[in-house]
């Protein structure tokens, strides 16, 4: 197993083991015929109230559980995005790869994180970090300037790293829960929470309209021909890949991981 | 690290030349670290292909169908290596790529085979669907062995075989090899064996017994043990550049901590060896449901239960993780196979799924070699000797690297293309 792998497995067995059931009504559709294991079952059923506990933030005696009540919905769109990714969207980024050379992949790669700093910084603002403000700001500004429209990141270089934060990770910081698991098309797993702040960043990011491509009628083939750049470039860019964990509990496994990095994320 | 070999000394540059990593445990959850690596491709031409199932596919496994494996063919002359992954594996698993460019890189066609204790294998290549006794799976390997090389002849142009893999696949690869003396379509040559079980039964008892004995209260102290371990990895540690939960991650993290905070707490436990042992019982739960479901043993599934695409399974999943993989074995497979073979005992079946079975084998066969680790984790007392005596100076013991932490080090991939190439 890689170590990647073993870390979610790490987690996953904690969303496994830690994890308390929700739904009541459903524990007798589980006919698991050891004693063993219902014995266990029994002493996991879940408690009442526990759901209002549970969206809320703070909750360390149960930090493990994922609240996931549109499961069924979840685990459709879950399949729905598998096999999207492997009939429509992993074959243009292999084509995308294979017609594009890797300096010119990473060009891109860099423009479009360029132009994700106007949320980092906005959202860094929000949550008053004021240092990784000042590293978002100066990134912007050098990567735009010396890094040619960001298609460089010499920031990098000069030791200024990108401090990636979203809206959803802003409404986390200031203690909002993160809600019902939710499974979004094309983009994957994310929560209630997450999802608006996609939303909201969307709307920031469409407003200040940094390349100056929206609301003109007659730009709308290159405002839809960058958001298809981005979505195979942000596909390129991430390594996981559908029902290739080996377990055939990968929807926990993912549900379990996905919150847990996300927890970090917004501690950091 | 004191006593590093006169070579190492030798050499300034780099001062540690040899695996760092002194402990067993954190060696095998870590793996190599960067500056130890062999040097291998970004990237090699590997093409993916996929086989007929041996079973109905159901519903629940959509997404599983066909056999799945993988060639790096070279475009002349060249011999191939079957390379064998180890337990709850798959062909595209991190070490199975850095072998397979290893090879590429060295001049050979590779073929990657999924372990058959790997979901996609065991539902579509395992003839009974219940992986884990060496005989059985040899056979299905076999198989998958002719099918693929069948699917790739057109474009290879192969000068002899070869066969190797690490942990359970490193067995699986001795037991291949003997299968071929008789059945003889490949004739393999060489046979290589990266860190192998001696009995598989003492090494899965191995694994298991390190759930118990690491985790505080076992099995449902997972969760606790786990949410404090990456707390402190996060707390402890501010990476550079955001968080990237892989081997060098893990390696920067454990450098960091002062050398008496690593390893083994107060309380005697190692986070490593829980870290194992909880990664272990994973690989065992998919195992349990996936062969339950398969075979209809009506271990956890109730027999003629059905699941639908959405269905969920958080019960049957915490189910699945109470099983260690020696009940596994022992409610599982051993009656199927007392069943199968009537008149034989436990005993003597457990005896056959060891290479003490095929000793005579790795006895006399000098184109087989062990390369294995003093610190070696899953060897009962006596087994490491026991290959020592057996395979002589045909068998290569670095003194660290846990259980295939050393697997893509320079040492360790040199050691395998001297061996493969050896002879040429």
């Amino acid at each position: 197993m890689t170590i990647k792998l073993r870390c979610y497995a790490a987690i996953f067995v904690i969303a496994l083991l830690g994890a308390r059931s929700w739904a009541e009504e459903e524990k007798d559709d589980a006919q698991i015929n050891r004693e063993k294991v219902e014995g266990l079952m029994e002493e996991q059923a879940p408690e009442k109230y526990e759901v209002q506990r549970l969206i809320k933030p703070q909750v360390p005696e149960n930090a493990l559980l994922v609240y996931d009540p549109w499961e069924p919905m979840n685990r459709g769109i879950y399949n729905f995005n598998a096999r999207f990714d492997r009939a429509i969207f992993l074959p243009t980024v292999r084509g995308y790869r294979a017609i594009t050379p890797d300096v010119v992949e990473k060009g891109v790669s860099n423009f479009f994180a360029n132009l994700g700093e106007v949320s980092n910084l906005v959202n860094n603002l929000l949550q008053l970090q004021l240092k990784s403000s000042a590293i978002t700001l100066s990134r912007f500004v050098v990567n735009s300037t010396i890094g040619v429209a960001g298609l460089w990141d010499p920031a990098e270089k000069f030791g200024m790293h990108s401090q990636k934060e979203d809206f959803g990770q802003t409404l986390g910081y200031w203690g909002v829960g993160s809600g019902p698991y939710l499974v979004m098309p094309f983009f994957g797993p994310s929560s209630l929470r997450d999802a608006t702040g996609m939303g909201v960043d969307y709307v920031v990011d469409y407003n200040i309209d940094l390349l100056d491509v929206n609301d003109d009628a007659n730009k709308d083939d290159i405002r839809i021909g960058l958001t298809l750049l981005k979505a195979v470039d942000g596909r390129k860019n991430t390594a996981f890949r559908y029902y290739e964990t080996g377990s055939p509990f990968e929807y926990e496994l993912v549900r379990f991981a996905h919150r847990q990095l996300r927890e970090i994320q917004i501690e950091k | 690290m004191a006593l590093c070999s006169a070579g190492v000394l030798a050499s300034e540059e780099r001062p540690k030349g040899e695996y760092p990593i002194a402990d067993r445990f954190a060696a095998t959850v870590i793996g190599t670290p960067k500056f130890y690596k062999a040097a291998l491709p970004a990237e090699i031409p590997v093409k993916e292909y996929e086989l007929p199932g041996l079973h109905a596919v159901p519903a629940l496994f959509w997404y599983s169908e066909n056999l799945h494996f993988s060639a790096a063919l070279q475009k002349g002359r060249a011999p191939l290596v079957f390379n064998i992954a180890g337990t709850g594996a798959g062909y595209k698993s991190m070490k199975m790529v850095a072998l397979q460019k290893a090879l590429y890189q060295a001049g050979f066609h590779v073929i990657n085979l999924s372990s058959p204790t790997y979901l996609n294998f065991l539902i579509n290549a395992s003839q009974s669907n219940l992986p884990g006794f060496l005989p059985e799976d040899a056979e299905d390997i076999y198989r998958v062995m002719e099918q693929a090389y069948q699917k790739i002849e057109a474009d290879a142009d192969v000068s002899e075989f070869h066969v190797m893999g690490y942990s359970l696949g490193a067995a699986h690869a001795a037991f291949v090899a003997q299968l071929d003396q008789t059945r003889q379509t490949f004739n393999l040559q060489k046979v290589y064996m990266i860190n192998p079980p001696v009995d598989l039964y003492n090494s899965v008892s191995i694994l298991d017994q390190l759930l118990d004995d690491h985790v505080q209260g076992s099995v449902e102290g997972v969760g606790v043990f786990l949410d404090r371990a990456l707390n402190r990895l996060a707390a402890s540690y501010e990476p550079k550049d955001g968080m990237h939960f892989d081997g060098d991650f893990l390696y920067d993290a454990y450098s960091s901590w002062d050398p008496s905070k690593r390893g083994v707490g107060p309380d005697g436990r190692s986070g490593a060896a829980a870290l194992i042992g909880t990664s272990f019982r994973m690989s065992s739960a998919n195992v349990v449901f996936a062969s339950d479901l398969m075979s209809h043993t009506g271990y956890i599934i109730p027999v003629g239960k059905e699941f639908g695409r959405r269905e969920r399974l958080d019960y049957y999943a915490k189910a699945s993780h109470v099983v260690k993989f020696t009940e596994y074995v022992d409610q599982m497979v051993i009656p199927y196979l007392l069943q199968k073979y009537p008149g034989k005992s436990r005993q003597q079946l457990l005896g056959e799924a060891s290479l003490h079975h095929i000793e005579d084998f790795l006895a006399s066969n000098d184109q087989v070699r062990v390369v294995t680790n003093r610190d070696e984790i899953i060897l009962a007392p006596g087994e490491l000797e026991y290959m020592e005596a057996l395979l002589g100076d045909r068998i290569k013991v670095f003194d660290h690297g846990g259980h295939c932490g050393n697997i893509d080090s320079k040492e360790s991939v040199a050691d395998m293309v001297a061996f493969l190439k050896g002879g040429q």
